[in-house]
């Protein structure tokens, strides 16, 4: 034919030429700031607003936090409260019931002073829009006064125990940026609508960092705030900076290519749980350091205690006994996690309580089922084949009969799906197998979160599920929450319709507890009471595994949640801070 | 002189199933100026005869000649761009099913000035143009249909267009390859008309492809009977029309006649259809033929009965 | 002339059935399970704080009333406030539809330029060993797993080799600092652009260049080829003016419809590539129930669809004289 057999490429070269220039366009990509070298923290995915009352998302406050500051921050080893923005602990006069806190002398980003009124206004702020995730900490507060400008009274309605975890942790916002929009909102048709959807471009706080940049949902710059308040000072024992030039938040979608930009050098830290997977890789390179910190969190299977066979206690003790902790850790979770005993997690030093052993601990599987078995006859439960032959030998059964002699019907276990989270999930397939060892008909069904979430926490129509709070408050306040017999409405986050008269007792009065000795063993009397009744079976608390490069910035602070703590990034330093100061 | 002489043509398709020979050693010669007519049943590889000589078969056909002699010129010997020049400047063709024909989405005047800009870049834009326009007008189409699209026209028009078109380039030789079917009785008739005169007065020869032996006899001086990729008859219309030589081109000379006044389905006269070409040895026609003897089962030779008039049957020389 | 009639019938159609379309995504929504508040706040929130936000996104009032609210504010041009942004959706998707043409409607268009003139030249070759590696080449690419090539291009590209960015769309590093010229943040956007867009290239052109195939070899089968052949008209000519534009008239209708689609990105590439497109915002705003957002995503989508269709048929009315003059 007459054609030029080089004719098919030439339909190529364009898009060639094209491949080629941006390749080459790729220099001018690689050219590095010599002034600034901020630490580069990578995302999993961009803060969703910076306007503090809306940020419910994690990366929204990871990033809010290095501006916002308390008045009392946590100790990164012993988790009480230390001063922060507060000069000392607060002067509690029981008999008024008043707390005082002097602040420190402090300013704000943009130059004006932090005064006792901003901590007032926010207070007032919190109660009069009823500002969620804040308004229930401020619920005691019956007045708050400002004696001096460096000075304010807090006088409580009742004795408040988490006064200072709650209310007094609450970030502060400064009065003369929020005042108008707060103006602006309260006569508006949704007050509160329109506090949490007023627009924040510039906020501004009184933090180690300040908002430098923001550009098209790829990228958030900090810098170092000049004006940040504990610079050069020592709290809880750690001397502060920042020694920083600032924070540069960049985006991963996927930890594979997170994880490739941590080896490249792209960024210094991944601020997200770093899987297993990955671990041998990272833990080979030189540069990187893989952190494992322990966390507040809780990974349990619930029961609905409304309606049978779960309102039997005789049962959920024999499916915790079937339960094997340390199998769900070492093969689901590989190892990075340890089983959860109590209702709060280990980690929490001051609030665990260790005396709370899981049923079974230690049994091979052949005891469990023995011991399981043992537990359900006794209860009445009967088999036409038992788990268990007269000789203790151990056989398949055939499905249980309730005490009443009627066959059990197939229960649900509802987890989440495998792509949400596939610890839980697989968790849930093993329960199943477990269960039937037993003769107990049991199928686990993954099921979308917020499905999962509608059945169990509104309609109540369900068996057992299996959930996890991935960042529980150190406060342990959300026993009451999570088991008051008051909370088992529709919609409450009672989601397992747990009722225990002595229980709410409990949970009231170390609500209401000013001693702090004195609340920790009503707490530790409410964990063993949850241990017998077990409308929760704590499964496993996984560690938060974290990856930081070491060749370009040292200091990280590990603690509790891991590494990305307002005292790491107040101490971290650049490894060559002479050498790239002297050539700037 | 003979403006086209076609020795010992043959044209093989290739297939998955093996070769098959559709056009099997046929010779014929077209005098300048005259018009011969090949007819032959659907299959009988007459349109296969009008494709090899533009050297236009699909990729799977193979075609092998003694000689195809067009104006002096050997074209089985030419390099495929020497070909595709002489292609309409040499040899067009008006087509069968002309709807299809036109390109549906150019007009019809830019299709056939592309072939005079292509073949006549001399002339220049304007004169290719005023050249284009007399064409349409010698063919009768109106000055206002010129650039509208294909589908805009009716049969005979586009029929009229493509004329227009295969004469554009003043080529020596059309092969009009059933240029009438799909037509109603008289837009053939205008047909024939307009290509019958439109020869006599450009001096073309025409080459007419057709499966109905009335329309050759219409307008051809010669003819040539194909069966089953042979020719089995050939002569003047007179020889054959007068003195059929062929079993074959009598019974096709039969159908006809009895069937003349029902010419839209001329090809469903009750001929069974043809074997396979080239099947078997022996004659072709030998299973169909009324006056089969024993010795079919040989391959007849040719025989002359005339200088012009020519039969392939053992009978050939005595059937006269 | 009718063509007028024709389209005004086509938009009327087309508008009625946006109404309709908005009006099961609504319901649809609110029929699913998931509470939005829930998503909004931890376990910290007490019921009562849980009631009061309900009501102040409006989610206590009855679904048929929630509906009227909407279409009212529809029509005054408020297409509602996202949940979590706390911003009016129509800015959110201003934000990020520009990110989203800027990669995908680019990507279905060089895509599709590319695969139609493959898939041509394939067709004219058919048979040949030209033609065998392109289609071959065309159907592996066609079935490969998006984020599997994508993540093994940038592991490729990006990690070993180093010629592109790892993921995202611009560099921080050179956005922080104050003396950029736009010229420089242009090709630094382009930078990262081509790997997501050889990405996509490599997915999508085998479909094309098959499409385009296909339609090229039916053509050159029809006697018009044969009478261009038979005019002694190069075989350039043939291809590009008789056989390309009646083999393409199929494909570029599809590509019309593709590139309207391309505008609802795609979650999987926007994910690998940490793109900030509004494939992945739909997807995080409908697992969140943040129904606003969803909402102004699916209408968007949906309305340049319905828009696309009827440009298509004016398209094909353009490139085709059999329906224009029809």
């Amino acid at each position: 034919m007459a054609d030029n057999p080089g004719h098919p490429i030439r339909g190529l070269r364009l898009l060639l030429i094209l491949a080629m220039a941006l390749t080459i366009a790729g220099p001018a990509g690689c050219r590095r700031t010599d002034g600034e070298q901020p630490v580069r923290i990578g995302l999993a995915e961009p803060p969703r607003t910076l306007n503090i009352w809306l940020a419910s998302d994690a990366n929204s406050n990871k990033v809010l936090s290095q501006i916002y500051q308390p008045l009392y921050a946590m100790d990164p080893e012993t988790l009480e409260p230390v001063p922060w923005l507060a000069a000392a602990m607060p002067r509690h006069d029981p008999v008024d019931n008043t707390y005082t806190v002097v602040l420190r002398p402090a300013r704000w980003s943009d130059g004006t002073p932090l005064t006792a009124t901003d901590v007032a206004f926010t207070g007032h702020l919190i109660q009069s829009f009823n500002i969620p995730r804040y308004a229930a900490k401020w619920a005691p507060v019956a007045e708050i006064e400002v004696p001096d400008p460096q000075t304010v009274v807090f006088r409580l309605k009742r004795p408040c125990a988490n006064f200072i975890d709650g209310a007094l942790a609450t970030p502060v916002v400064p009065a003369h940026r929020w005042a108008a929009a707060a103006e602006a909102a309260r006569r508006s048709e949704k007050p509160l609508a329109a506090l949490l959807n007023h627009p924040v471009t510039d906020p501004v706080g009184c933090g180690p960092f300040m908002l430098a940049g923001y550009e098209r949902d790829t990228y958030l710059h900090l810098r170092r705030n000049p004006h940040f308040f504990a610079s050069g000072h020592t709290i809880a024992g750690l001397s502060l900076g920042p020694h920083i030039d600032g924070l540069l938040f960049k985006v991963y979608g996927t930890s594979d290519v997170a994880v490739l930009a941590l080896k490249k050098g792209d960024i210094d830290m991944f601020w997200w749980s770093i899987q297993p997977g990955y671990l041998q890789d990272l833990e080979r390179m030189p540069a990187i350091e893989v952190i494992a910190s322990r966390r507040s969190a809780l990974y349990f299977m619930g029961f609905n205690l409304r309606r049978p066979p779960f309102n039997d206690l005789a049962l959920r003790r024999a499916v915790a006994v079937l339960i094997d902790k340390a199998f769900i850790v070492e093969r689901i979770l590989q190892g990075q996690g340890a089983p959860m005993t109590a209702v709060v997690p280990a980690g929490n030093r001051t609030w665990h309580n260790s005396a709370v052993s899981s049923p079974g601990a230690g049994l091979s599987r052949p005891q469990r089922i023995r011991a399981a078995h043992r537990i359900l006859h006794d209860a009445g439960y009967r088999w036409q084949v038992p788990p268990v032959d007269d000789g203790g030998r151990i056989q398949a059964p055939t499905p249980v009969l309730l005490p009443d002699g009627m066959p059990m019907d197939r229960i649900t276990i509802l987890t989440p799906p495998a792509d949400y989270d596939p610890h839980r999930a697989m968790s849930g397939m093993m329960i199943q197998e477990w269960l039937a060892d037993v003769g107990i008909p049991a199928t686990a069904r993954p099921m979308s979160f917020s499905a999962l979430l509608a059945t169990v926490k509104s309609r109540h129509d369900f068996d057992a599920f299996i959930l996890g709070y991935g960042r529980l408050p150190l406060d342990p306040d959300y026993l009451r929450t999570f088991f008051h017999s008051a909370n088992a409405g529709p919609g409450g986050w009672n989601m397992s319709g747990y009722r225990n008269p002595r229980f709410d007792r409990l949970a009231d009065r170390s609500q209401r507890e000013g001693d702090p000795q004195q609340r920790r063993r009503i707490v530790f009397q409410m964990q063993a009471i949850l241990g017998e009744d077990l409308p929760y079976i704590p499964l496993y608390t996984p560690l938060l595994i974290e990856a930081v490069r070491t060749d370009r910035f040292q200091g990280w602070v590990p603690m509790l949640e891991g590494i990305g703590n307002r005292w790491s990034f107040c101490r971290l330093r650049s490894v060559r801070a002479d050498g790239d100061r002297g050539g700037a | 002189m003979d403006l086209l002489t076609v020795d010992n043509l043959t044209v093989q398709y290739l297939s998955r199933r093996g070769c098959v020979t559709a056009v099997d050693r046929v010779s014929f010669a077209l005098p300048r100026g005259q018009c011969f007519g090949l007819v032959g049943e659907s299959g009988s590889g007459k349109s296969t005869i009008g494709a090899a000589l533009m050297r236009l078969l699909p990729p799977n056909g193979r075609m092998r000649a003694d000689g195809i002699v067009l104006d002096g010129e050997e074209l089985t010997r030419l390099g495929e761009e020497e070909m595709r020049q002489r292609r309409w400047r040499k040899v067009s063709m008006v087509f069968q099913a002309a709807m299809n024909a036109l390109n549906p989405v150019k007009r019809v005047e830019d299709q056939v000035m592309e072939a005079v800009r292509t073949h006549l870049p001399e002339l220049g834009t304007p004169e290719a143009a005023r050249q284009v326009r007399q064409w349409f007008a010698r063919v009768g189409i109106p000055d206002n249909r010129r650039r509208d699209y294909p589908h805009q026209y009716s049969g005979g028009m586009r029929q009229r267009a493509v004329i227009a078109m295969a004469l554009s380039c003043h080529p020596a030789l059309v092969i009009a390859d059933e240029p009438t079917t799909a037509l109603d009785v008289i837009v053939q008739d205008q047909i024939l008309s307009l290509l019958g005169s439109l020869r006599r007065a450009r001096d073309m020869s025409i080459l007419l492809i057709s499966h109905d032996i009335s329309v050759v006899a219409d307008v051809c001086d010669r003819i040539g009977v194909l069966y089953a990729g042979r020719m089995v008859e050939s002569g003047t219309r007179r020889e054959v029309f007068e003195a059929p030589a062929h079993p074959y081109t009598r019974t096709l000379l039969a159908a006809h006649i009895t069937l003349a006044d029902r010419r839209g389905t001329p090809k469903t006269v009750s001929l069974p259809g043809p074997e396979e070409p080239g099947a078997a040895a022996g004659c072709c026609f030998r299973q169909r033929c009324p006056a089969c003897q024993p010795i079919c089962r040989q391959s007849p030779p040719w025989h002359w009965l005339s200088r012009t008039h020519g039969v392939r049957c053992h009978k050939g020389d005595r059937s006269t | 002339m009718p063509m007028g009639r024709y389209l005004l019938g086509r938009v009327a159609e087309s508008v009625l059935v946006f109404f309709v379309i908005l009006t099961v995504f609504f319901f649809l929504f609110r029929l699913a399970p998931g509470d939005p508040v829930s998503r909004l706040v931890d376990p910290g929130m007490t019921p009562e704080e849980a009631a009061l936000l309900t009501a102040q996104l409006g989610l206590d009032q009855p679904a048929g009333k929630q509906y009227l609210i909407f279409i009212a504010n529809f029509f005054r041009g408020h297409f509602g406030v996202s949940f979590h942004y706390g911003r009016p959706v129509a800015e959110i998707i201003a934000r990020r539809l520009p990110n989203t043409i800027l990669l995908f409607t680019s990507a279905v268009l060089i895509s599709a330029l590319a695969g139609i003139r493959l898939g041509k030249i394939a067709a004219w070759r058919k048979g040949g060993r030209l033609d065998t590696w392109m289609t071959i080449g065309a159907l592996v690419c066609h079935t490969l797993f998006l984020p599997w090539v994508a993540l093994l291009l940038i592991w490729l590209l990006s990690f070993q080799v180093g010629w592109f960015p790892i993921t995202g769309m611009i560099s921080p590093e050179l956005w922080i600092v104050g003396d950029v010229t736009w010229l420089e943040k242009g090709l630094d956007i382009l930078h990262h652009l081509a790997l997501p867009l050889m990405t996509l290239f490599l997915i999508h052109f085998g479909s094309y260049l098959l499409i385009m195939r296909g339609s090229m070899l039916e053509t050159l089968n029809e006697d018009y080829i044969f009478t261009a052949r038979a005019k002694g008209l190069p075989e350039r000519v043939i291809r590009e003016r008789h056989a390309a534009p009646n083999a393409a008239l199929p494909v570029v209708t599809g590509v019309a419809l593709s590139l309207a689609f391309s505008i609802n990105g795609g979650a999987l590439t926007e994910t690998v590539f940490s793109w900030p497109g509004i494939g992945r915002e739909l997807v995080f705003a409908v697992s969140n129930n943040d129904y606003p957002l969803a909402m102004g995503c699916f209408l968007l989508i949906s309305a340049v669809v319905l828009a696309a269709n009827i440009v298509v048929d004016l398209l094909y009315a353009l490139l085709d004289p059999r329906i224009r003059y029809g």
